[in-house]
């Protein structure tokens, strides 16, 4: 019965959207105010339509109705209770359910958006709806959560994947998703700047869309941040980025949103670059759609991809390239209507800077892009199987990463004129930024006993220098971009340490013996058997410490790490959960092998010096841009309280 | 800029072959490549000592054979029967030296290049 009723509200859904999207166009070809109220209305009702959808096959999976083949295939009675509401966003038809929730519910969001003047919200409810109605299409043509295994169910699930059975797995999709699918506001808002009539153009429209842009890209760095830190301590392999194209995926529209929020903020504090910004929203909606693409084609090798089906691929791809090429369009022939705007910001100002990152942020999105799609071009051209590695993507990427610092370190202090700087001032800020380098380095390699390239100076350098920049800004300026910045210098000490200084060692060792990795003694003391929920396991027990103290460690402690070899009992599947330890200066990190005929286990020892600071930093990042955003909320609403109780005043 | 992304394409990609196109002899030696396939049952063999071992992979069709070499942890679904891919290189005795293996995920994903690993020929 509910699976039922949840068909018959995703069907309803789609009617509703197809008429808001209707009538929001017609109200605003004929400008008629109450037919526009009247659309907002009803995509409220949509909303309402697919989060009862959402409910129903979220109580599918609660009440175990094996009916449902969705149901079927991803959980069992065994499964807790938190992985089977999981378990209705980890697979294809589930998960295309949750993009189409949080797209509606960010459409009824900005439905309620009273700042934005009624014609512009009108239109981007309709490009919101239209896309609605696109992926409702798809959910309800392709790939039907509801389908049902009628008249004879199963009596037992098959159960999730145990990969993703992880707490992680209740957070990382819906907020991946609620920046993912966040930027089609920023789009929907681009392309209504675009089609209202010249006289109700609106040069504020790129602050509108830089808030919600913003709100996006807080998500987006939270959902990828998680997902960074769940493969590294799911996976057991110790890597924090695979640049699996699915990762890829998600790290694309990261980077040229970040790219937007900037031109957005270009756009509306120096009046230039509307139409680059207008390109820019356009672009990241498309490369989101393209991840859509790229999960759920099935053509790619990856943990995230779903089960392949090439109707799906064919189709998302159609709204892929129809979407982006009208978008397209309408930009070529209503942009000229903005040339008024493009003046071009001088050298040495804060303005020209802005530019240059954008361009560098786009470089390496295009970068990212090359390396995720070449291998499916040349497979589709019959040119061979290929995969392009992570050693690709690093050597190209590091050199821009670094500019990008450089600039960070450097832009945010410049006027919006040309100043000089007195050259004595940059000679006093190198030499502290050295002397703070050499000193991280010292404590980096008192922490692994290993030496890093000379090169690592460099690097270090420039994020002593950006951190030190960061600081000022939050404390002298704006708190919010200080803090932001200041994540990307801490996830980059993290990164940099945690690669250069760490040591990684494939041990085989049997009870009571011991071996040394990196500056640490791993003593392998126990295994003990273990009985979970819906899994048997065998956990070793291995004791780390330091072979001698050092600066980080004043009172020389030792760590104990369990590493676990789970057996799910519904899929016969063996799984390993890494034993990681260590506070905040670094991560031991243990991750278990196979046990030998007599008695040895296998095992990879890691020491990973500042590894927990590349999460910190994507934390950081995203608490600057939420405290900014909350911040310039609240100063609008002071300002416009103290605007509604002067006139009382004077009266 | 493109020169410098056409240069790092070209120093890190690698082919996929199966292992019948390495007895056709189409596997360039020393040179990075991935080697997809089936793992033969009862074949993995590990070393009295240390973290080496060894295993047969073979074509789905099980008529073309080829030893691997690896030393390390293997990943958690990697097992005998199943498929799996395997980075490295090849050297003059005709054995596959992988560094990295990439077992097949879960019992209804295989990796779309092992389906083809039948067909293509690179």
């Amino acid at each position: 019965m509910i699976p039922d009723l949840g068909l018959f509200c995703l069907a309803l859904a789609f009617f509703s959207a197809l008429a808001t999207s209707a009538l929001s166009f017609k109200a605003a070809y004929t400008h008629n105010l109450p037919l526009m109220r009247a659309s907002e209305t009803l995509f409220l009702w949509t909303t309402l339509w697919v989060g009862l959808a959402c409910f129903a096959l979220v109580m599918s999976f609660l009440r175990d109705d094996f009916s449902v083949l969705l149901v079927a295939n991803h959980s069992a009675h065994t499964q807790p209770i938190f992985y089977k509401v999981a378990a209705s966003w980890g697979n294809h038809e589930g998960s295309l359910l949750l993009w189409i929730l949080v797209l509606a519910l960010w459409g009824a969001l900005l439905s309620r958006a009273q700042d934005i003047p009624l014609l512009y919200r009108n239109l981007s409810l309709g490009i919101l709806a239209l896309l609605l109605l696109a992926f409702l299409g798809f959910s309800l043509f392709t790939s039907n959560p509801f389908e049902r295994l009628l008249p004879f169910p199963p009596l037992q699930g098959k159960g999730m994947n145990p990969l993703l059975q992880d707490p992680a797995m209740m957070l990382h999709p819906p907020l991946l998703y609620l920046g993912y699918v966040g930027f089609s506001v920023p789009f929907a808002l681009a392309m209504a700047h675009l089609l209202v009539p010249r006289d109700a153009m609106d040069e504020r429209w790129a602050n509108w869309a830089r808030i919600w842009a913003l709100a996006a890209w807080v998500f987006l760095t939270i959902g990828i941040t998680l997902g960074s830190w769940w493969a590294y301590y799911e996976l057991g392999w110790g890597g924090f980025w695979f640049w699996d194209p699915v990762e890829n995926a998600s790290l694309m529209p990261w980077l040229l949103g970040t790219a937007l929020i900037h031109s957005f903020h270009l756009a509306s504090r120096y009046k230039v670059f509307h139409v680059w910004s207008i390109f820019l929203a356009i672009s990241c909606f498309a490369l989101s759609l393209l991840g859509a693409f790229l999960v759920r084609s099935g053509v790619l090798v990856s943990v995230h991809a779903f089960a392949s089906d090439p109707a799906r691929g064919v189709y998302l791809l159609l709204l892929f390239l129809l979407s982006v090429s009208i978008a397209l369009t309408v930009m070529r022939t209503r942009a000229e209507r903005h040339s008024l705007y493009s003046e071009f910001p001088s050298w040495g100002t804060r303005a020209y800077m802005l530019m240059v990152n954008n361009y560098l942020l786009g470089l390496c999105t295009a970068v990212t892009l090359c390396g995720t799609l070449f291998p499916l071009l040349a497979q589709s051209l019959g040119r061979g199987v290929w995969s392009v590695g992570a050693p690709y993507f690093n050597s190209v990427l590091l050199p821009v990463f670094l500019l990008l610092m450089l600039l960070m370190a450097n832009a945010p202090n410049l006027g919006e004129r040309r100043q000089t700087i007195p050259w004595s001032r940059y000679a006093v800020e190198i030499i502290c930024s050295s002397v703070g380098a050499l000193i991280l380095y010292y404590m980096l390699w008192q922490l692994s006993a290993t030496r890093a390239s000379w090169w690592t100076l460099i690097v270090l350098a420039l994020i002593v220098r950006l951190a030190w920049y960061s600081v000022s800004i939050a404390v002298r300026r704006q708190l919010g971009v200080g803090i932001a910045h200041l994540g990307v210098a801490v996830c980059a000490l993290g990164i940099a340490a945690s690669t250069n200084f760490g040591v990684a060692r494939d041990l085989r060792l049997s009870l009571g013996e011991s071996a040394t990795v990196g500056g640490w003694s791993f003593l392998f003391e126990d295994v003990r058997s273990q009985k979970g929920q819906n899994y048997d396991a065998q956990a070793l027990i291995v004791r780390v410490s330091p072979l001698a103290g050092h600066l980080l460690h004043p009172a020389t402690r030792d760590y104990i790490l369990t590493a676990t070899k789970r057996r799910y009992l519904s899929q016969d599947s063996a799984m390993s959960e890494a034993g990681i330890s260590g506070g905040l200066w670094q991560d031991l990190y243990l991750s278990p092998g196979q046990p030998d005929t007599l008695g040895a286990w296998t095992m990879r020892a890691q020491i990973k010096p500042l590894a927990p600071f590349i999460w910190l930093g994507g934390l950081l990042m995203a608490i600057g841009a939420a405290l900014s955003l909350m911040l310039g909320m609240y100063s609008k609403w002071y300002k416009k309280k103290r605007i509604a109780t002067v006139p009382m005043e004077s009266i | 800029m493109v020169v410098l992304v056409l240069y790092a394409l070209r120093a890190n990609i690698n082919l996929f072959y199966p292992p019948a196109a390495v007895l056709r002899g189409e596997v360039p030696l020393g040179k990075r490549v991935r080697l997809g396939g089936m793992v033969q049952a009862g074949s993995l063999r590990s070393d009295a000592a240390g973290l080496g071992l060894g295993f047969v992979v073979v074509d789905e069709d099980g008529l073309s054979q080829v030893s691997v070499r690896y030393s390390g942890l293997l990943p958690d679904l990697f097992a005998e029967g199943q498929g799996m891919v395997a980075t490295g290189i090849l050297n003059a005795e005709g054995i596959f030296v992988a560094d990295y293996l990439l077992a097949k995920h879960d019992e209804n994903y295989t990796p779309p290049a092992m389906r083809q690993s039948a067909e293509v020929v690179p």
